[in-house]
Order: C-alpha cells, then structure tokens, then sequence
C-alpha cells in the first residue's frame, strides 16, 4: 500500500531521516515508533507530501510521488494539534476536503452525516472547534481526514494532547474504526502502550533508521537490539561480553558470572559486546537469610523499595555488586519481600533474551 | 492585530462579563477614564454640536438661538458634490492600498526571516519623515516642470507637460501613498500569525493552493484587513493635507471644506454642521461594516 524506498531526508546537517526502507500492507495498522526527535514526523511529512526527500522513494498504492504535492495525494492526515480550521464550523470542517473536491452539496451533507454518526459528534455540528473539548476536537480532526475515504490515513501523535483516561478510551476506538473501514492508518507515537495496544506491527526508529519491524509481541518479546528491548517495557539490562556456550542458547560474561539467556535474533559474535535482557516479571525472588554477600554463580540483594500497584508488587534490588534490579510480582507476594531484607535473584531459564550491544 | 485567535478569545470575555452590575467603587475607579472621555472627547463634541445648530453673528460669535440653517446650506449641490467626492477617494483609497498591501504583506509574511526585518523596515521608514516634506516631493514628482513632466518632453514623448498635479488622479495617489503602511502593517501581523498546520491540514484535504487562499488565508486574515480599513477609511475621508497640496483648489474634501470654514470664512457654525456629519458618516459607515463582515472583535 505505501512503499518507502532508501527514503532520506537532511536539513542542513540533521540528517532527520537517514535511508529508511518500509512496506506497509493494505489495510495494516502500522506504528512509527521511538524517542523524540527520531524522524517519525519527518517520515510521516514526505509521504503526505510537506517534506520533500532528500533521495529515496515513496510509493504509494504502487504510484511514485515524486515531488507530487499534497492535495493531488491519496493520504489524509490527523495532525497532533488537530489544525481544524478556527472560522469553521464542525460541519463545515469535516465537509472541507469534499466541497474542495466538488461533490453535490447533497451527497456532502449524507457523507458528513455518516461520519458525524460514527464518531458521535451529533449535535456538536453547529459549533467551532474551540467550543470543543480537546477530546471533541480529536474526534472532529479525525472525521474531516475519514469523510475523504483516504485510501492511507496518517496519524500523527493524534492522542498526545489528551489525558491519560480519554487517551486509553479513542485508543479502542480508533483501532475499532480502523477494524471497521479497513483503511492503512500510518500512526506515529513515542508512548510505548500506545503502540503496544493499537498495532498491527510496530516500526522502532531511533536516530532516523529503523530499528525493528515486526508484531508489538515479537517486538515485546524478541528485541533485536539492545535500544528496542530498552525502549519497549520495563528491561533489566546485564552489559557484558558474548561467550560460546553449549547447547541452544546463548551467554554472556558479567562480572565473573555467565548468565545465560535465550540465543539472540541477529548472531553475536563471541567477544563482542553483548547484552541480557530480563523482563521485570520473569524475575524471580527467594528470601535468604543475613546479609546479602557474594555467593558463586548467584545473584543476592537486599530490596530497597516495594510499591503496591492493585494487582501487582514492584520490587526494587539492590544487588551486592550495585546493579539494581526490578522486580514484578503478583500481589499475592505482597508483604513477602519487606524492605531490608535479603533475597535471591533468579528467572525461569530461556526468559531472558539476549542482544548486541551498543 | 486581531487574529482568529485573539478573536476568540476576546470572545471570551464577552461571555465572561455579560453584565456584571458594577458597584460605586468600580465606578469611582473608573473616574480618571471618564474625566479623560469627558475633557478630551464629550467636551469638544458638545461644543460643535452646539455651535453647529446657533446662528452665527456678523463676528462670527454664536448667538444661543436654534437653527438648523447650517445643515439645510450643506444639502446644496456644490457641498453635496464635495461630500460625494470625499467618499469616494476614502473608498478608491482603502480598496487600491488593501489591493496593494495584500500581497506585498503576504510576500513578507513569506519571506525567510534575514530578509523579513529589512523590508519591514523598509516599509515604515517613511514615517521616519515628517508627512509634509514626503507630500511635496511628490509634487516635486508630478507638477509641470517637475520630473515626470521633464523626463518625458526630453524623451520626446510629449510636447506640453502634461496635468499630473492638482487633479482627482493626484489627490488619490497622495491618499494611497500616505495610508498604504497602515493597511499593510495590520495585515502583514495577521498573516505572518496565520498557523502553516491549517494551510497544510488544507492541503492534505485535497485543496489547491488558490482554494486554500479563499477557503482558509482570506478568511482567517481578514480581521488584519478589516484593522487596515479602518486605520485607512476613516482618516482618508477627513484629509485635508493632501487634497490641499496636491489637488489645489480645484479638488476640494470634506478636510478642506471643514478647515476653510474654521481658518479662512471664520464661519465655525458652518464648519462645526460639516464636522458632525462627516462624524455621523463615520459612525454610520463603522455600523453598516461591522454588522456586514460581522467583526466584532475588531472593535
Ligand atoms: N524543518 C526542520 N528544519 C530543521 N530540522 C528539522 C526540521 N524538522 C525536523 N528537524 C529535525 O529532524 C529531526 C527529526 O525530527 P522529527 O520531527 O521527525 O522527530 P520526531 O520523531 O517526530 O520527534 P517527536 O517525537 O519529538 O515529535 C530532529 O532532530 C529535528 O530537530
Ligand atoms: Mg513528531
């Protein structure tokens, strides 16, 4: 459906967009994901046609842009701060992108009414957009991009404004609209459950590259860099050295100990820098007894903080070598692992993964 | 000037303080603002208003008797004419400078911001110059023996000089020059605050560069116009200077007429009936606008 070849974009020296190649499938939610400053607007620019590339090329249902400007572009846009034109009315708003097209002021009316439905702005069509809530004007921003029936919708941060509950709400439905209209929606986000949550597959970008593409799970699950597993949840992170180990998994040196984890997704010669990966709810803790000193192959800290969060426990370690680890527990553990005491650190064998690192 | 947003919030306040009953102390606050209004606004137009409705004694005193005679003179042909042509070098005037100015403010609204601070000055710089001095280098520029006129009868181009001063023409090129500033400064600051997202949300929409100007720029820069025609309509209409130097006496404005009538006939009753209509155009011309372009967040 959209096609991104070699795509670069500089300005000046900032290089924003640094040779990205992409394909997004027809009907897919696709999230840009990474930290700010990335590039994900810059990408988002040029293929709705603000920015021109630098080099590279961006196809979109087969058809080459080129230097095609924006409004001769089969893509519509959310923008973050919505952009909903203040003279205008909401109807007036969403019925834009069709008059300028010149549709018959009856069809315009029936199609604005569908939209106006789906999104349950009924009633709020006579207002202006700063008589909306930033809710409201979400919404609003949204109808005026799907009553053009876009054939790529694109989705710029379009919950960053809103707070937390309402985020978590037009989450559900944008991706239930999406589910219905089976239109490709392209969203940028640096909130990690967002993307998590919405996503058909999640693209990590870090510095204008890609970092990762695949499932939000495989991306959860199977980072392939030492950044995505960082990025993407909570991770304990052992920095160490890649070491040859038997069998099917793989290992690394640290601190005199070799922890073993999961065989990395991209090989890690031995040697090199690598890192081990451990979820906060792979980890498992045992109390022991007196104080926390060196033993062996075993990880032994003294907790430092418990936060009880309803329907789990986060534990804080601080191991006798000064790494601190972060635990979560089922809240049936509450109260196990007062603050001071002395526990063992350990994981399932297999949980943690393994990376190069930076 | 006021932008969409300013408009907005001005808006507002309006709802905010929908008759707030204010108490005596509020009143009492206010006082230095109403003595202000009262000595240099109420006072004056008292004055004229009376002096325009007495009758004048052969020293040119008003005698306290009512008369409307003064207004009956204006309706004569000769002033009738005088009025009309006032209004209509007012209107040309602000019709001409917002066609100029509009585009010129665009270009640099537009312009990257090294260039930006340059022309901007270069647009004010005028009123560094006493308005005078600027007013007779154009007649400098257009009288008979002056440097359009030589330029072209040494070119061969004509033989007599031709009549470039002291015609409808000049008076109405002095108004444009003198006023265009004013037109282009409030336009210039709506449309440099005009958010690039709406013209790219336009875009995106499937709008082509000139259904964005009509459909988003114009509408959402207009109060930056209708500042400008204010600033240039109402103080066109009463000019005196500019008629006076470079349309002589055969292109005589309500201006002139007024300050003949206060300066030269020391007629001030006539004078002061001139004035009040000219102010009673004024206001009626302000009401009419307003609820035509609906602005009210100009005003
Ligand atoms: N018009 C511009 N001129 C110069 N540099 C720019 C311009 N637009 C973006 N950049 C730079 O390009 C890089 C990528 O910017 P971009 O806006 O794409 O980041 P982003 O991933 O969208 O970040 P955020 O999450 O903060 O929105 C940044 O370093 C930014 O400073
Ligand atoms: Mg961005």
């Amino acid at each position: 459906m959209v096609e991104l070849v070699e795509l670069t974009k500089r300005f000046g020296d900032v290089v924003a967009v640094d040779g990205i190649s992409l394909s997004v499938r027809p009907g897919e939610f696709l999230t840009l994901l990474g930290p700010s400053g990335c590039g994900k607007t810059t990408t988002l620019r040029m293929i709705a046609g603000f920015e021109n590339p630098t080099s590279g090329e961006i196809y979109i249902d087969g058809v080459e842009m080129g230097d095609k400007p924006p409004y001769l572009r089969p893509v519509n846009t959310v923008f973050q701060q919505y952009a909903l034109f203040p003279h205008l009315t909401v109807y007036d708003n969403i019925a834009f992108g069709l008059r300028v097209k010149k549709v018959k002021e009856a069809e315009v009316r029936a199609r604005v009414e569908r939209v106006v439905r789906m999104l349950g702005l009924e009633g709020l069509e006579g207002r202006r957009p700063r008589q909306l809530s930033g809710g409201q004007q979400q919404r609003v921003a949204l109808a005026r991009a799907l009553v053009v029936e876009p054939k790529v919708l694109l989705l710029d941060e379009p919950l960053g404004a809103l707070d937390l509950k309402l985020r978590q709400q037009i989450q559900l439905e944008i991706k239930a609209l999406q589910n219905a209209l089976g239109i490709t929606f392209i969203y940028v986000t640096h909130d990690q459950d967002e993307a998590l949550t919405m996503s058909d597959r999640i693209v990590v970008m870090r510095g204008g590259r890609i970092e990762q593409v695949g499932t939000p799970r495989q991306i959860y699950t199977m980072p392939e860099t030492r950044f995505v597993a960082s990025f993407i949840g909570e991770a304990n992170i052992f920095d160490g050295i890649a070491v040859e180990e038997g069998g099917t998994g793989g290992a690394i040196e640290w601190k005199g100990r070799v922890l073993r984890g999961r065989q990395a997704v991209r090989p890690i010669p031995e040697g090199s820098a690598a890192a081990l990966i451990v979820r906060p709810e792979d980890v498992c803790l045992s109390r022991v007894d007196g104080e926390p000193e060196p033993a062996g192959d075993e990880l032994i800290g003294r907790v430092v903080e418990e936060i009880y969060g309803g329907d789990h426990v986060r534990i804080m370690v601080q191991l006798t070598d000064g790494m601190r680890i972060r635990a979560r527990v089922g809240s049936e553990q509450a109260g196990l692992y007062p603050v001071g005491s002395t526990v063992k650190v350990a994981w399932p064998e297999g949980a943690p993964i393994l990376v190069a690192g930076d | 000037m006021a932008t969409s947003q300013t408009l907005a919030r001005q808006g507002a306040l309006n709802v905010s303080d929908v008759q707030r009953p204010r108490s005596v102390g509020a009143h009492l606050l206010l006082l230095p603002a109403y003595l202000w209004l009262g000595i240099f606004f109420l006072l004056p137009l008292v004055i004229i208003v009376y002096y325009s409705l007495t009758v004048r004694t052969p020293l040119g005193g008003s005698e306290a008797v009512f008369t409307l005679e003064h207004y009956a003179r204006l309706w004569d042909p000769l002033y009738a004419r005088i009025f009309w042509r006032s209004l209509w070098l007012a209107v040309a005037t602000t019709v001409i400078t917002i066609l100029m100015a509009y585009p010129f403010a665009y270009a640099l609204a537009r312009t990257p911001q090294r260039w930006k601070n340059l022309l901007l000055l270069l647009s004010v710089i005028p009123f560094w110059t006493n308005f005078l001095v600027r007013t007779y280098a154009w007649m400098v520029i257009l009288r008979s023996n002056g440097l359009v006129n030589t330029a072209l009868m040494s070119l061969g181009l004509i033989e007599q000089p031709l009549p470039l001063l002291f015609t409808p023409g000049s008076v109405l090129l002095g108004l444009v020059y003198g006023f265009l500033p004013f037109m282009i400064l409030p336009i210039y600051a709506a449309i440099d605050r005009l958010e690039p997202s709406l013209l790219e949300a336009a875009a995106d929409l499937g709008a082509r560069p000139w259904q964005t100007f009509w459909r988003v720029t114009l509408p959402l820069t207009a109060p930056g116009i209708a500042a400008g025609v204010l600033l240039v309509f109402v103080p066109a209409l009463g000019m005196f200077i500019i008629p006076d130097l470079m349309g002589g006496a055969k292109v005589t404005l309500i201006g002139n007429l007024i300050q003949n009538q206060f300066l030269s006939a020391r007629n001030w009753q006539f004078g002061s009936a001139a004035s009040v209509v000219l102010m009673a155009l004024v206001v009626l011309g302000l009401r009419l606008y307003k609820r035509f372009f609906r602005l009210e967040g100009v005003f």
